[in-house]
């Protein structure tokens, strides 16, 4: 609609152009508010996404990160306590279905071995003294989005649910 | 995700986040706002792209980059409320020599912005000079300058 402002025709809407100013302002608050969310971790790293957990033992915990970007990197931090450690062995248990969202890329330190045991595979570590807990880091690529839930636990032992929530 | 819906995601981001911002965000391309937008383009590249560096997957994105600016042009043709969405509409900012202030300061125009149009287009030395001074869409100011014995004359009655 051609408005005619004095002489000058121009395609004016200020009903229009209040509308925009209002949708201008409205999108500034969002802006904002996404820019504090990225600072909190909602979109990855970050104090409100550090997610640690310990499972009823007492023996075996997790940290990790509960929001995550696909295609990026995040870390699995898995502590077990020398209590849980048998033959100078730590056995840490990840269910394949975790594994088929997460590709590993690596795992520090390495561990002896690894093996396929109920539908998941175990990671063995050694340890030399009895009473040295075992930190192991777990360096996974997201490879999905939306929710995605995984277990991890102790060989033998009831294991910890994950849970996470990856962006595209 | 497959290229075409990479571009389609990036493309209406872009479309949205730059609405947002407003027509005079990079109305002037100052240098510092050049550096800035070839910041954008290097994040916006990254998404795009993925990890996935085939030709294949350039000659996909650009196709599906400009196919989707083609067809919004053709949408934008037959659909007048979208063509508003997204070029937005121009405004009059001062009207006979009297800055439209309320307008001004929503826009984010000052008056060194008006008579700078003026000077560039018209050789206009002052606000009361212009007989209109409308902010375009792409976000430009162009100037309708008085007829010089009219603004003679209100000046020698003042």
């Amino acid at each position: 609609m051609t408005e005619l402002v004095g002489d000058l025709q121009v395609e004016q809407d200020t009903t229009f152009e209040k509308r925009e100013w209002n949708f201008q302002r409205v999108g500034r608050v969002l802006m904002s508010l996404i820019v504090v969310a990225a600072l909190l971790g909602f979109f990855g790293a970050g104090p409100l996404s550090l997610t640690e957990v310990r499972d009823d033992t007492g023996n075996l915990s997790l940290a990790y990160e509960h929001f995550g970007r696909r295609g990026s990197t995040t870390e699995l931090v898995v502590d077990v306590a020398p209590a849980a450690i048998a033959n100078g062995k730590a056995e840490v248990w990840l269910s394949s279905h975790y594994l088929g969202e997460m590709q590993v890329e690596s795992v520090t330190p390495a561990p002896d071995q690894v093996t396929i045991q109920d539908d998941g595979y175990v990671y063995t570590f050694l340890v030399d003294q009895p009473e040295d807990a075992v930190t192991a880091t777990f360096t996974f690529t997201i490879d999905a989005m939306g929710t995605v839930t995984g277990h991890a636990g102790l060989a033998g032992a009831e294991p910890i649910e994950l849970d996470h929530f990856f962006t595209p | 995700m497959e290229a075409p819906l990479r571009a389609l995601v990036v493309y209406m981001f872009l479309l949205i986040i730059f609405r947002i911002a407003g027509k005079r965000t990079f109305a002037q391309i100052t240098p510092f706002d050049f550096v800035l937008l070839l910041i954008v383009g290097e994040a916006t590249q990254q998404g795009l792209i993925g990890d996935d560096f085939s030709v294949t997957k350039a000659l996909l994105l650009i196709t599906s980059l400009l196919g989707i600016d083609i067809l919004l042009s053709y949408a934008q043709r037959y659909v007048k409320p979208l063509d508003r969405m997204v070029e937005g509409l121009p405004l009059v900012i001062l009207e006979d020599g009297q800055s439209i202030d309320e307008r001004m300061k929503k826009a984010r125009v000052d008056e060194s912005d008006i008579l700078e149009a003026g000077r560039k287009a018209h050789g206009v030395e002052r606000l009361d000079q212009m007989k209109y001074a409308v902010l375009e869409r792409d976000g430009s100011i162009s100037v309708v300058p008085k007829a010089e014995a009219s603004w003679r004359a209100e000046f020698a009655s003042t």
